[in-house]
């Protein structure tokens, strides 16, 4: 039976730079045109050592009588001729070689619980996310023109939209680069799909937000919903963003977002705290005017109106109290 | 702050008045030489460093040494008394201490009583004057000494918040609290304010002699907290003065397609305007109404004022959703205008919003309210109208109320809301 060896070539961090399968044994390896495996490394002899299968079936290296030897990793010593266990290690010039046999034994296969190939088909083809921002553009231009009033609101609503895609692309710019640096791919498409689907639920929230202040005065807190929205938007986002670019598990991402959203929340809030030097001037109220039929507008008579700004009066003695 | 403008600001026709003074020169010299004992300077300082806080002037009315000044001179006084001290300087800088027996902040007066026993002093009569009459007016103008400065009495104004005499004549600070007086004698009104250019009010001699008798009834308690005078005074005020608004027979003025109230009240001015911007995508036509005048409450906070204000929006050029984004724009703009105060003297605006309608018209309304801390039970409030429903035209109007009770707010925000057609 023919045996079948691998040389595993690594480099100085022990990352796997290239493996070959030895076509025959003996087999030689250096830098030279006429060798078995080519080494790329200028300390490496041009024959460099010989890979060999003696009658006991043993595997051996020998030097070539190299200028800068051959040397057992586990020993760290120059050898001329080492026996090979399949996983050995030697090192040639600044090169390192593992050495496999083809039984040699392999971890257990991992369960795929990330399932990136499953959320790019479904939520992050490159064809959706360009879909996606193109709708972002689109919606952004739109509403930019339907929410100015001067004459030229057409050119500077589209100004307003190119300029939004614009940062939109240099967020996700941000996030390729380091997904090059992290894992050798940039994802820039992916990575702008998920920026543009964060601004549309974002622009979509405070439209829905703006209706119903209008539809419902007398409810409170769509500011702060709003805002939550905008928090569980930018989590995701950061979730999204950290999914392509780090190996990291679903467990390890949530915790990740979840906590830099928490401290960005934390920041927000304290800020407001500190900046909080009422004016006694602003009227905070809510002027949100929307263009619907009156008939579809829910009114209260005059009377009930007064009656409801009665609980002003305590409101604001209790203001004078606390200060 | 207008306020200081109509108090402090500097007319510049003084210089004109040696050329008056000569025809009548003799006349005021006698007039000075008769009466420049009755009137004295009024200073207020700080207790800890003694630096002078306001300057003014006073008169004798009493044989037992009371004096009539402004509310406006000593005001630092009622609101801070462990604070500040009041002293007549003598003319020869002598400084005696003052106590403030009685105050009427909505006329802007107080008595004051000195150490002195005067051998003369104004008597407080009535007095009736033709227009024209020439009148003299005494006081210490920015401390440079007892002057006298001729000018004529132009009757009564009418459209004030107070009785108020329009006086022709240069008044300056230093001046206020001073008494502006006959030829012979007679206490025809009380130095206030000035516009300049020789624009300037007097309190009627009158409000001094009745403020005078209530402290000499024998029933006149002097009051523990003169602050809660001023308060009691500016609730009772405002009971009479914002009860007459919106009732009965408000006139009207059309906005575009609007029918809406103008000039509340017989003491309102008002005014219209119409931009026309050819760059803008729209017309706005303004109406508004304000009281024009002011209660003096302190140096930071007045009181009284009124606005009325319309606006009428109007395009053919947006469509409606564009509009409603300009609408919404200019009804958040809304702010009241011609209030004054801190947060020392007054609590941030707290506001209820809704969608109402009316006998005619879907609103949306919002009534702001702040507090006075130091006044008890008074509030600056403001209320804001956007009619709703129209495509191309949009109308906002505010109504801008300050010193006024929490219920007369409510009562004239419905009789307000009421009256948008």
């Amino acid at each position: 039976m023919t045996r079948i060896v691998y040389v595993e070539v690594l480099d100085e961090r022990s990352r796997l730079k290239e493996r070959v399968k030895l076509e025959r044994l003996p087999s030689v390896i250096g830098r030279g045109y006429d060798s078995d495996v080519i080494l790329d490394d200028p300390y490496v002899s041009p024959s460099h050592l010989r890979i060999l299968v003696d009658e006991q079936d043993t595997l051996w290296a020998e030097d070539l009588e190299s200028l800068n030897g051959l040397h057992d990793v586990s020993q760290a010593a120059a050898v001329t001729r080492l026996q090979l266990r399949s996983g050995t290690r030697v090192k040639v010039g600044r090169t390192i070689l593992r050495i496999l046999d083809s039984g040699h034994p392999i971890a257990a296969t991992l369960a795929d619980t990330r399932a990136v190939g499953g959320v790019r088909r479904q939520l992050l083809s490159s064809r959706m996310s360009i879909a996606v921002t193109v709708v972002a553009l689109a919606l952004f231009t739109l509403l930019g023109f339907l929410g100015n009033h001067e004459k030229e609101g057409i050119a500077q609503s589209v100004t307003a939209g190119l300029l939004i895609v614009l940062a939109l692309t240099v967020w996700a710019g941000c996030w390729s680069l380091a997904n090059r640096l992290v894992s050798h791919r940039f994802n820039f498409v992916l990575h702008l799909g998920l920026a543009a689907t964060g601004a549309v639920i974002l622009l979509a929230s405070s439209q829905l937000s703006e209706w119903l202040d209008f539809l419902l005065p007398a409810a409170d807190g769509f500011s702060v919903m709003d805002a939550t929205v905008a928090l569980v938007v930018f989590g995701a986002q950061l979730y999204g963003h950290l999914l392509l670019v780090t190996a990291l598990t679903h467990q390890v991402l949530w915790r990740s977002a979840s906590a830099v959203t928490a401290a960005i929340a934390g920041l927000i809030v304290l800020s407001v705290y500190a900046a909080d030097d009422p004016s006694v001037s602003q009227l905070p109220f809510s002027a949100t005017l929307k263009p619907l039929h009156p008939r579809l507008v829910r009114t209260i008579s005059i009377d009930e109106f007064a009656a409801a700004a009665g609980g002003l009066k305590e409101r604001a003695d209790r203001v004078a109290r606390e200060k | 702050m207008r306020l200081l403008f109509l108090i402090i600001v500097l007319c510049h026709s003084a210089v004109t008045l040696p050329a008056k003074a000569q025809s009548d020169s003799a006349q005021a010299t006698n007039v000075f030489r008769r009466f420049s004992e009755h009137v004295g300077k009024i200073e207020v300082s700080e207790t800890g460093s003694g630096a002078k806080a306001t300057l003014g002037s006073g008169f004798f009315v009493s044989a037992a040494g009371h004096m009539i000044t402004n509310y406006h001179v000593i005001s630092k006084l009622v609101h801070d008394p462990d604070r500040y001290r009041a002293e007549l300087i003598g003319a020869d800088g002598t400084a005696h201490r003052v106590s403030v027996v009685a105050v009427d902040a909505i006329s802007d007066l107080a008595l004051v009583l000195t150490p002195f026993k005067p051998k003369e002093h104004f008597a407080l009569e009535p007095v009736t004057l033709a227009q024209g009459t020439r009148l003299y007016a005494l006081g210490h103008p920015r401390d440079l000494g007892l002057s006298i400065v001729e000018g004529t009495y132009n009757g009564l104004l009418r459209h004030t918040l107070y009785p108020k005499i329009h006086f022709t004549g240069s008044l300056n600070p230093g001046m206020s609290g001073g008494p502006t007086i006959s030829v012979r004698g007679e206490v025809v009104g009380i130095n206030v304010s000035t516009e300049g250019n020789e624009i300037s009010f007097l309190v009627p001699a009158e409000r001094a002699a009745e403020l005078l008798a209530k402290a000499g009834q024998s029933s006149f308690a002097p009051s523990k907290s003169l602050l809660a005078d001023v308060g009691r005074q500016i609730r009772a005020f405002q009971d009479i003065y914002f009860a007459r608004m919106f009732t009965g027979a408000t006139p009207r003025v059309r906005l575009g397609k609007f029918n809406l109230p103008t000039k509340p009240a017989p003491f309102f001015k008002c005014w219209g305007d119409r931009t026309r911007n050819t760059k803008l995508a729209y017309q706005v036509v303004e109406h508004s109404c304000s009281t024009d005048d002011y209660l003096f409450i302190s140096g930071d906070q007045l009181s009284g004022i009124a606005e009325l204000s319309h606006e009428l929006i109007t395009t053919s050029e947006l469509n409606p959703a564009r509009f409603y984004a300009l609408y919404s724009s200019r009804f958040q703009e809304e702010t009241m205008s011609g209030m004054y105060g801190d947060l020392e003297q007054v609590t941030p605006f707290e506001c209820e919003t809704r969608n109402v309608v009316n006998k005619r018209r879907k609103l949306r309304a919002a009534i702001c309210v702040r507090r006075y801390r130091k006044l008890d039970g008074l509030f600056d409030a403001v209320i804001n109208a956007a009619i709703l429903g129209e495509r191309d035209m949009g109308l906002l109007t505010t109504l801008a109320i300050s010193g006024v009770s929490f219920e007369n707010a409510q009562r004239l925000a419905k009789r307000f809301l009421e009256s948008i057609q």
